[in-house]
């Protein structure tokens, strides 16, 4: 008995380390953000003021127009990222040679930094000096504002404005290497005598990704769908350094707030109008969105998973 | 279609989906070389017209990169360090010390991953300032001390390890803290590799949370550096430019050397979930 | 409570409820305080060099002994100044970049008012006070209990100014333009007899609607910066008048950040606009083979007369610092500002003089001599305007910036995209 106490001691001090930090920096910053977003509270702390904060940010324009945005983000970068994703993960599937190095190539965006990354795309879409205004100059089209364009690309007013169209780009050719290489993983998972059987009984090309391979690597594309919406859902740093604005700390620019997708409206209200309670209550709001949309995602997807074995 | 035109046809979209993949960091090298004038003419050449390597020690010089570097790196080293120390222990203690509770624990640790980051950011910006941690290496270090990914991977990996071996290192007169140090983690070497790695990266490139909790160019990392570098060289592009390169560099020379581990660390991460 | 805890405890209270600041009785000023005061401040660079330079001259003729401290540029000195007050760190003085910042340290209740120091014996005369330029005092000042009171001393200051290309007006036999109206006359001259790009600019708030606003006699805010007054014939006007250049004439090359500088150092543009101390980095960007004299203007006058926007920076003394150290400091900012210095500053700098009295100083007269453009600045301060003194400026910016943008790009009329921006903005006065 005195053994099993010791031991359970033993473990908890094992456990101790890692429950403080993340205790510490993740769990109580939740629930102090929640705290502070009760307050009126700007370079000091003012008022309680309750629910008001939330109230308010019901009746924020702004914040509903970033939350429209947001959807508009994660809808129109998840299906891309992964589909493209799945393609080069069937393509990379192939016996080919080389594939080490393609697979390095479609890998490299991933773990560059996506500071690099939007600094040298927002160069790309710089208007005045851009390459991507030079293709279209060759081609006799007429120069674009890109990151600075307002303008929707379905409709005037609505989202995706180019600037938001154009970091969704960038990002779907950010994530694409990251997809490809775990649904690769999930496609040699497969065990080879499935497909065998399968070639044997005569499927073959769409027949056989349909009905053996696309079930059979349902576990990695719940996972993926889940890490990419999430992501997408909170994304951040290359949105801030492409659409934030043109200065170091991005409160400037971003055309007609076109780009402010959730995490940068928290940001600037945060860091750039000093108004940190509005900002806690903005978050903990999206924190909620975010926790409610995994539990859905659970509870769609789940049913559809497919395990082998 | 004959398999050796099919053959041809699937080299050339894969070569053209890597074309796509590495365009902009060919543009960045290129654009890295030229001078203010051609970067900044309009259509952009293709390759400069002289390469300028002088950029690369112009843009060094314009900021503290050396200082940059280090302090990304100290931030990488200490993060890593200490996310092993701290998730060797407890995915130790959930897979081979009997603790009470531990699927709830690891349960709750996992529910943890859903709380977004924008959420901590705040109150943990309001502490680094209480505590005195604001712009130290504490505030860079400590936060990310422990994360949960880390001990989910690491728990795979001593779950695998076999029972017997411990049993006979018991008999040695050996305790868990022993058995940890001397056993689990050097036969759990790939999966430390990897766990290393992720953190590493990770740090590396992480700019949120810096950028909000450095003030001074002796505390900035470099991803923060290459923006305030930006706003800083205003219309030299080319600076800006090589500076990125500097920045991407190490990341990817390492990604190079080490690709193997890495692809299969995200891959092993990504299929349990 | 036990003996020496008492004392303790008394003098902690007695320091702490002391007046902040403590003023000699008026006449005679005490002698200067042997301390080393903080000084955290933005200027990089050359500037930042000069600076140096001005502080040690100071540290050698004075006790007080001042410690600067570079944190980058003025938006990281913000963020470090808040971070500052939310920790209860301040330094003994800093820069700030105008009353906006002012108000909200002010709101803070961070900051003592300079005009404590002022009045006090260490402080100025009516005369003294008199010599600097009253735009400049007025942007240091704000209501407090109703009355106009400094709380911010002026330090570093530069207005916006047209620049133009002389060779190109000379080339569509254009002369400077001196209204708005002849302005936009000179932009289409240019347009049809030149291959030039009439004016390109970086289109905020700053440049062009205020100061149009300004010289039509509007204002953005009502004078106690409780509500919206930019909605009105005057501001309706001033940005009717941007959207008419940029869509009805088309005579306007918008660019984004500095983007508009590189074309007019090639000779590329007619007219840009920007501030006083722009005028070294468009020289700097010119090609060796194409130099010309940078043309400097006031900006065009309305009905009203000429405006223009201050920039630059500000000077500010903590509450929170020893009574002896803002004294400190409040003796630096005076011999700062001394006609000598002030002048030396500006020759270095590239910043305007702050006293009417610089412009007989020699050393200024010599370079105005010189060089005549050197001038141009200093008389465009008469009719200066501080951007408005409201803590919630930084909220309001962006909205009259989207204002600005939207009817510039033709997505709203501009009756719209005020009245737009009128509400938005009554909101955010109102607060909670």
């Amino acid at each position: 008995m005195r053994k099993r106490r010791r031991e359970a001691i033993e473990g908890y001090l094992f456990l101790a380390p890692a429950l403080l930090i993340i205790g510490a920096f993740h769990v109580w910053p939740a629930l102090y953000a929640f705290y502070m977003s009760l307050f009126r509270w700007e370079i000091l702390q003012e008022g309680f003021v309750g629910l008001r904060n939330y109230g308010r940010l019901l009746e924020d324009g702004d914040f509903l127009r970033s939350l429209g945005i947001t959807a508009v983000y994660v809808l129109g970068t998840v299906p891309l990222e992964m589909a493209a994703g799945l393609a080069l993960a069937l393509l990379l599937h192939q016996r080919l040679r080389l594939r080490g190095l393609f697979r390095l190539v479609y890998f490299l965006p991933y773990v560059t930094s996506q500071v690099a990354v939007a600094l040298v795309w927002g160069w790309v879409f710089n208007p005045s000096y851009g390459v991507a205004n030079g293709l279209l100059a060759s081609v006799g089209a007429a120069p674009q504002r890109w990151l600075l364009e307002p303008n929707g690309i379905v409709a005037q007013n609505a989202p995706p404005s180019l600037a938001l169209a154009a970091i969704m780009l960038v990002t779907v050719w950010y994530f694409v290497g990251f997809h490809a290489v775990v649904f690769l993983s999930g496609l040699t998972a497969i065990p080879a005598e499935l497909t065998d059987a399968a070639r044997i009984d005569g499927a073959a090309g769409l027949r056989l990704f349909r009905y053996i391979t696309f079930p059979l690597i349902s576990p990695t594309t719940y996972f993926l769908l889940l890490v990419a919406t999430i992501g997408a859902m909170t994304s951040f740093n290359l949105v801030y350094v492409m659409g934030g604005g043109g200065q170091a700390f991005g409160c400037a620019g971003n055309p007609l707030g076109t780009t402010q997708v959730a995490a940068l409206f928290v940001f600037d209200r945060f860091w750039c109008q000093t108004q940190l309670g509005y900002a806690s209550a903005a978050a903990f709001a999206l924190g909620l969105v975010v926790l409610a949309i995994t539990v859905a995602n659970g509870r769609l997807f789940s049913r559809r998973v497919v395990y082998v074995g | 279609m004959s398999v050796r035109a099919r053959r041809l046809g699937l080299y050339v979209l894969m070569g053209g989906a890597g074309l796509v993949m590495a365009f902009p960091f060919l543009w960045m090298l290129s654009t890295s070389l030229k001078t203010e004038a051609e970067a900044t003419s309009f259509p952009p050449s293709v390759f400069p017209a002289q390469w300028l390597f002088v950029n690369y020690l112009d843009a060094w010089r314009a900021a503290p990169f050396g200082r940059y570097f280090l302090n990304s790196g100290i931030m990488a080293v200490g993060q890593v360090l200490l996310s092993i120390a701290t998730a060797s222990l407890a995915a130790y203690a959930l897979a081979r010390i009997r603790v009470p509770g531990r699927g709830f624990i690891f349960g709750a640790l996992l529910a943890t991953l859903v709380i977004p980051p924008e959420v901590t950011l705040i109150p943990n910006y309001i502490a680094m300032q209480r505590l005195g941690w604001y712009n130290t290496y504490l505030a860079l270090i400590i936060p990310f001390g422990a994360s949960v990914f880390n001990v989910f991977l690491l728990r795979q990996a001593f779950l695998q390890l076999p029972g017997e071996l411990y049993e006979a290192a018991v008999l040695e007169g050996c305790g868990h803290l022993r058995f940890l140090w001397r056993f689990a983690m050097p036969l759990s070497r790939p999966t430390l590799a990897i766990v290393a790695l992720l953190t590493a990266i990770r740090a590396w490139n992480d700019f949120q949370w810096p950028l909000i909790i450095t003030d001074t160019a002796d505390l900035r990392p470099i991803q923060v550096g290459l923006t305030i570098f930006r706003s800083d060289v205003s219309t030299n592009f080319q600076l800006l430019m090589a500076g990125s390169v500097m920045a991407v560099a190490p990341v990817a020379v390492v990604f190079f050397v080490a690709q193997r581990q890495f692809i299969q660390g995200i891959a092993r991460a990504g299929i349990r979930g | 409570m036990r003996g020496p805890a008492l004392a303790l405890v008394l003098t902690v209270l007695v320091a702490a409820c002391g007046p902040a600041g403590t003023v000699a009785p008026a006449g005679t000023p005490g002698p200067e305080p042997a301390v080393t005061i903080t000084f955290w401040h933005g200027q990089s660079g050359v500037l930042g060099d000069r600076l140096g330079e001005l502080i040690t001259k100071f540290n050698s003729t004075h006790k007080v002994q001042v410690s600067a401290q570079f944190q980058g540029t003025y938006d990281q000195l913000y963020q470090k100044v808040v971070s500052a007050i939310q920790a209860g760190s301040v330094p003994d003085m800093a820069m700030v970049s105008g009353p906006p910042q002012t108000a909200q340290y002010w709101k803070a209740k961070a900051l003592t008012p300079v005009q404590q120091f002022v009045d006090s014996a260490d402080g100025l005369t009516a005369n003294q006070l008199a010599d600097f330029v009253p735009a400049l005092l007025d942007d240091n000042s704000l209501p407090v209990n109703g009355k106009k009171t400094l709380v911010s001393w002026p330090f570093s200051k530069s207005d916006a100014l047209l620049y133009y290309n002389p060779d190109i007006l000379q080339a569509a036999g254009v002369s400077v333009p001196k209204t708005w109206d002849e302005l936009r006359a000179a932009l289409n001259t240019v347009k049809s007899k030149t291959n030039a790009t009439p004016l390109s600019y970086t289109p905020d708030v700053y440049y062009f609607f205020l100061p149009y606003l300004w010289s039509q006699g509007g204002n953005a805010l009502s004078s106690d910066l409780t509500k919206a007054a930019f909605n009105s014939p005057e501001g309706q006007a001033a940005l009717q008048y941007q959207v008419d250049l940029a869509l009805s004439d088309r005579t306007v090359a918008i660019t984004q950040g500095f983007d508009w500088q590189n074309p007019f150092a090639q000779g590329k543009v007619a007219f840009a606009v920007s501030t006083s101390v722009s005028r070294p980095f468009i020289e700097q960007a010119m090609p060796a083979d194409k130099k010309f004299k940078v043309g400097m203007a006031p900006l065009p006058a309305g009905p009203k007369g000429a405006a223009t926007d201050l920039f630059g920076n500000n000077l500010v003394v903590f509450a929170n610092a020893p009574a002896d150290h803002q004294r400190g400091a409040w003796i630096f900012m005076k011999w700062l500002t001394e006609t000598d210095q002030t002048v030396a500053w500006s020759l270095a700098s590239g910043y305007m003089p702050l006293r009417d009295s610089a412009r007989n100083a020699p050393a200024f007269k010599a370079a105005a001599d010189q060089d005549d453009r050197v001038l141009v600045a200093l008389n465009a301060l008469k009719g200066a305007h501080g951007i408005p003194g409201s803590p919630d400026w930084q909220k309001i910016q962006p909205v009259l910036g989207d204002a600005v943008t939207a009817a510039l790009l033709g997505k709203s009329s501009v009756k719209d995209a005020l009245a737009t921006a009128e509400k938005k903005v009554n909101d955010i006065l109102a607060g909670f």
